[in-house]
């Protein structure tokens, strides 16, 4: 899933500072798993921002509505009739939900409530990790299921630098070094020749570097 | 045994073992009388501030128990009563009983912290009431004796002068200080002035050879430790505590851990030494001097503002004397005396004991043997369970769906404890024009029998259909007015209670306007609420009479019989390809009865009970279903319906990498020496010197507890040794004697005929060394600071208890708490919500229909296993008599449309309730427990506590604030 991460209360209000009436729309789907943009965020910071303005002698008026994935159009245009009187929309979706939101509603001021982190999955309880470096080109199936694009902090393909040290990144002794979690995957799984194989410099283009990624299924499309 | 047998029980005693095994008894089926000496029910319990280890407050712990003991009807209690006669025998006993008359107000018994009203009070069989006095029989089937005990008079010993300064007080006593702190500091008699050192004496009046308590009394050093924390925690400037000790016996579960962080983390100072006298300082300040020798024979002085003595149980005089009219075996202190392997069975057939009256304990084990005892009386009771008691009856529901709400509002003065204060006749007139609002009035007492006359009257006359009672506090009448008003017809959710007494009258005595106005605010909230709320279902599951028992050791053994006997079937599944577990390996018991006899037998009784059927060589591979209804998956593809599980995997013996063991065959572990000395092994029966090491594995960083049985194991085997040469010089090494409760006398006896007790430090410990053929083991002498050599034999090896080998495996199966050790965790949750805590569901899980009992749960004796595995029985049965079950009507409701499947619920839910079901989430009616954690921590807002819904709350707060709006 996409992870993200409210941002404080306070850059929210300073976003609508001058708003009299605003639009919050919380995501049933990603967001929401990762307890950040789900019904229960969006009423709780409708709540605060208005406790907010309501202190500072400028109440605001909050409408809250709740849409099952922000990145779809259709579930988009649910909230045709509940935009025309606000001043700013506020989005709990993704930075995917945001543009969503912003490419129907063209004349309105919509915002980000949240800080998009990453695809990635939960521990625990309260916790997300990182997993998936979205490259464009999938090695997992050289590197033991670890990926070292996104898990690794220099994103080597061809084994550990100098800085990994008792299995840990130099760069924090809790983020764990990507390569010896392959290394002792591989080993366990007797495959360990496979990492001798060299690998050759990655295909950059396919991801971020290529410019603006899309996907086309020319096979599913009805004329 | 009679042939007539009674479907009742007589129980004696009225603290929490006598509560404990009426409420099991009466869930399971059977009629209960109750016979209390004093005028109160709640015992020593109620005495205490906080619980160890846990440190729950006492109160709030026996509390709901209480208020389940006053909900129910199968049962008659008579306060202030004592039994003169017993004659019959087991199955029909006739017990004449004598009631002394009553001072006490019965309806109200304040135990000046928490008032506990008991609603039904003291109805006798003549129908008198409790305030007179009488004499009368009752017929019961079985008698549990639970009188409790007491604590040994300290001033017998005269040098601790107890009585003579008032600064020296008993552990009792400053139980009481602790309770009435104002929790910034901890107040002396003599001058009420703070106290900044207190010191605590321990084994006052336990191992004790001039007053004939030679035995120890089990809990004293876990409640010093306690109250050494408390006192430093009540205080606001730093407060020096000091506990004066021989052993440390902390040998209960996680209570090893409860020392190291007083200790390490709070700071008391432990100080192993002998107590020769206490006096007070000559200047006139009342402060105390304690003259004391150390562990070096070095004598000091050490002046202190408090002394607290820990003084050990007894039994009451008056339970002697119950004992020797039922004639029953008492033991040389005049405890009451179990028969080998029963745990509870005194020697009179049909007559039990719980609690401390069988020797000392703490809270948990009586818990345990409570329902133990219970589940005896049940095995012997079972062809007539259930012929004393009267399924209740109600009239149908009335259907008040689409009505407008018709409110009654009924308002308590409580005697003068409300209306001293609220002015009620205000609040009833304010409630009266509040919307909806039919009807209201008030009651001198709304609890009385009387008063719920009236309220039955009221809703047929106004056809009320929704109630609120504005009394005391929800948590302890509750259940009781919900009854009333399905008496009445209306469904038990219709109801609504506000706490006028603690939240008004109680907090705001001095303010009695101010009062006033909150009652009637929180009236109006009430009000408010019940205009919302609806008339809920129970969910209604079937409850298939059969348990699944993992394990075929002296545990599930016993679980299995004992429900066996009382009619149930029973499945036993064990992995090794025959039943008996780690008792195969054990020769006697502590108290040297012969165990493989005892197991034989067990294992006979098991094979031919047609009741039982036993799978060996085989697991658990999965478990589908919920409490009455599991189905569950054997690795060899059987599948089997029950009803409840019993957890009893039991444990294993840690495999020393210390003291040459594995490098030299004479090194050996406590279960292996004792194969030897059952097989009368000829290197055993000649060795000159044994060496027996303890906490060898245990109380080591990487496992934080005690083994618990050890030292009793050790002691005992020493003494088998001594019996086979007694030429042989034995010698134990150890850190602290852990030979708790009666097992003392072995340990006295052992030193008497020269068994050698050599203390160790875990920082010093000893070295075992070898040159390829002989052993030396090497330890300091304490009292010359020196090492000594010894040319051993043999060495034996008190390795670790440790957790089932297969215990994570199995929970990945049932997802049950497990401890950091890997033991089976008991309840685990411990909140604030009103639910169980760990001292009194000391075999339950969270997880409704799973029971835990032996060594999976924590180190144990065979005796405590068996204990234990006949209080799971008995907990089970509760569950298993009935033909279906209820869940209640307050349970959390998922909106599938709404929900993400994001697993929150299932992994915040205690009570494992929710399950994810085709991609969204369901919650198990049965299981949910209506915490609300789910509803409040949903982040879809997908799942609703009914009657708890947002729009409700919204609806008051708003309704709270309307004019400030």
């Amino acid at each position: 899933m996409i992870v993200a991460e409210q941002k404080p209360i306070k850059t929210i209000a300073d976003l609508i500072e001058d708003s009299n009436k605003v639009l919050l729309v919380g995501c049933s789907a990603c967001v929401a798993v990762c307890l950040a943009g789900g019904e229960k965020e969006t009423e709780v910071l409708a709540s605060a921002l208005r406790i907010k303005r309501k202190q500072e002698g400028k109440p605001l008026e909050t409408v809250t509505k709740m849409v099952t994935r922000q990145c779809d159009p259709e579930y988009i245009a649910t909230l045709d009739d509940s935009v025309e009187d606000v001043d700013t929309i506020i989005s709990l979706g993704c930075g995917v939900g945001v543009q969503y939101l912003a490419e129907r509603f063209y004349n309105k001021w919509v915002i980000p409530a949240l800080d998009t982190k990453f695809a990635g999955g939960s521990i625990e309880h309260g916790q997300w990790e990182e997993r998936c470096g979205l490259c464009g080109d999938c090695i997992l199936h050289r590197t033991g299921g670890i990926c070292p694009i996104i898990r690794c902090s220099k994103s080597l393909l061809n084994g550990p630098c100098g800085g990994s040290q008792d299995g840990k990144c130099e760069i924090n002794k809790d983020v764990p070094c990507a390569w010896h979690l392959i290394y002792e995957r591989m080993k366990s799984l007797g495959k360990l020749d496979k990492l001798l194989e060299i690998q050759p410099p990655k295909d950059w283009s396919r991801s971020r570097d290529g410019g603006p990624r899309k996907v086309t299924r020319e096979d599913v499309f009805i004329d | 045994m009679s042939a007539n047998k009674v479907g009742a029980v007589l129980v004696v005693g009225g603290g929490i073992a006598g509560i404990q095994a009426t409420l099991d008894l009466v869930e399971s089926g059977y009629y209960v009388y109750l016979v209390e000496q004093s005028s109160t029910i709640g015992g020593n319990m109620s005495k205490l501030d906080k619980a160890f280890p846990t440190d729950n407050s006492s109160m709030s712990i026996l509390a709901p128990k209480l208020v389940e003991f006053g909900s129910i009807s199968s049962i008659q209690y008579f306060t202030n009563t004592q039994i003169s006669e017993v004659a019959g025998e087991a199955g029909d006993f006739k017990v004449k009983l004598s009631q002394t008359p009553n001072t006490a107000d019965t309806k109200v018994c304040t135990n000046y912290v928490t008032p506990v009203e008991l609603p039904n009070a003291g109805q006798d069989i003549s129908g008198d009431d409790n305030g007179k006095s009488g004499d009368f029989e009752v017929n019961v089937g079985a008698v549990i004796l639970c009188p409790g005990g007491e604590t040994f008079e300290a001033d017998q010993i005269e040098y601790l002068g107890y009585n003579k300064y008032p600064n020296v007080v008993t552990s009792i006593e400053f139980e009481r200080i602790l309770r009435t702190s104002d929790k910034q500091s901890v107040i002396r008699p003599s001058d009420n002035k703070k106290v900044n050192k207190i010191a605590w004496i321990q084994c006052v009046g336990s191992r004790n050879i001039r007053d004939e308590k030679h035995y120890c009394s089990c809990v004293c050093c876990m409640y010093a430790i306690k109250e050494a924390v408390c006192a430093k925690q009540y205080s606001d400037d730093e407060v020096d505590t000091s506990i004066f000790y021989m052993d440390m016996r902390t040998y209960g579960k996680d209570f090893e851990k409860y020392y190291e962080e007083a200790r390490d983390d709070h700071g008391v100072n432990f100080i192993r030494s002998r107590i020769y006298a206490i006096e007070e300082t000559k200047d006139g300040s009342n402060n105390l001097l304690i003259r004391y020798g150390d562990d070096k024979g070095e004598i000091h002085h050490e002046e202190f503002d408090m002394v607290v003595l820990s003084v050990g149980f007894k039994p009451s005089d008056s339970a002697v004397q119950l004992g020797n009219n039922l004639g029953i075996k008492l033991n040389d202190f005049n405890f009451a005396e179990t028969t080998p392997f029963t745990s509870v069975n005194t020697s009179k057939p049909g007559i039990y004991v719980a609690g401390i009256f069988g020797g000392p304990k703490d809270i948990p084990e009586t818990v345990i043997e409570a329902s133990a005892a219970a589940g005896a009386s049940e095995e012997l009771l079972s062809d007539v369970r259930g012929t004393m008691i009267q399924e209740k009856t109600y009239p149908p529901e009335k259907d008040v769906s689409g009505e407008e709400p018709r409110i009654g509002v009924f308002v308590c003065n409580c005697g003068n404890n409300i209306g001293g204060v609220v002015n009620v006749p205000k609040v009833v007139e304010s409630a009266k024009a509040l919307p909806y609002v039919v009807y209201s009035q008030e009651f001198l007492y709304t609890c009385s029998q009387d008063s719920q006359e009236i309220i039955k009257q009221k809703i047929e006359e106004h056809s009320l259909n929704r109630i609120i009672i504005a009394s005391c506090s929800p948590r302890k009448l509750k259940y009781y007015f919900q009854e009333t008003i399905r008496e009445a017809g209306l469904n038990r959710y219709l109801f609504e209670m506000v706490n006028i007494r603690d939240q008004c009258s109680f907090v705001h005595m001095n303010e009695p306007e101010k009062a006033t106005e909150k009652a009637k605010d929180l009236v109006k909230l009430s009000v408010n609420k019940a205009g919302n709320i609806e008339s809920l279902n129970e969910a209604p599951v079937n409850i298939n009479p059969k348990a699944l028992v993992i394990g075929g050791g002296v545990s599930g053994m016993t679980n299995a019989l004992n429900l066996a006997k009382q009619g149930y079937q029973a499945h036993i599944v064990e992995k090794s390809d025959r039943l008996g577990g780690n008792a195969r390996r054990i020769s006697t018991d502590f108290n040297n009865q012969d165990v493989q006899s005892y197991l034989n037998q067990l294992v006979d009784e098991v094979n031919s009970n047609t009741n039982i059927q036993v799978t060996t060589q085989a697991s658990v591979s999965k478990v589908d279903g919920y409490v009455g209804n599991f189905v569950t998956t054997l690795s060899n593809n059987e599948k089997i319906e029950h009803g409840v599980i019993t957890i009893a995997i039991g444990g294993h013996e840690y495999k020393p990498n210390e003291y040459l063991y594995n490098e030299h065959n004479a090194v050996l572990t406590q279960l292996e020496l004792e194969e030897e000395i059952t097989a009368n092994n000829t290197r055993v029966k000649n060795a000159k010197n044994i060496v027996l090491i303890q906490c060898v594995g245990s109380r080591e960083p990487d496992r934080r507890y005690c083994s618990r049985i050890c030292c009793n194991k050790s002691v005992k085997m020493a003494l088998q040794l001594q019996e086979m040469n007694p030429d042989a010089n034995i010698y134990i090494l150890y850190r602290d004697m852990r030979t708790y409760g009666f097992n003392e006398e072995n340990y006295r006896k052992a030193r008497k005929q020269g068994v050698i007790f050599i203390r160790y430090e875990v920082d010093n410990k000893p070295q075992v060394q070898t040159d390829g053929k002989d052993l030396k083991v090497t330890a300091v002498d304490h009292i010359l600071g020196e090492n000594i050599t010894i040319d051993a034999d043999i060495v034996g090896l008190a390795a670790a208890i440790l957790p089932p080998e297969d215990g994570i495996k199995l929970n990945q199966i049932f997802n049950l708490s497990l401890s950091d050790e890997g033991f089976y965790r008991e309840c685990p949750f411990r909140g604030s919500w009103g639910f169980s805590h760990k001292e009194m569901r000391p075999v339950d899980f969270a997880s409704e229909g799973i029971f835990v009992a032996g060594l999976a749960q924590g180190p144990k004796s065979i005796d405590e296993s068996i204990a234990q595995a006949k209080a799971t029985a008995s907990r089970e049965a509760t569950i298993l008599n009935k033909n279906s079950a209820k869940s209640s009507g307050i349970i959390a409701v998922v909106q599938r449309e709404k929900c993400a499947a994001c697993y929150t619920c299932a992994r915040l839910c205690p009570f494992n309730a929710p399950r994810i079901i085709n991609y969204a989430a369901e919650i198990e009616p049965i299981l949910c427990q209506g915490c609300g954690i789910c509803a409040a921590e949903c982040p879809n807002k997908a799942i609703i506590l009914q009657n708890y819904s947002d729009v409700i709350f919204t609806n008051m707060v708003d309704e709270l604030y309307r004019e400030v709006h």
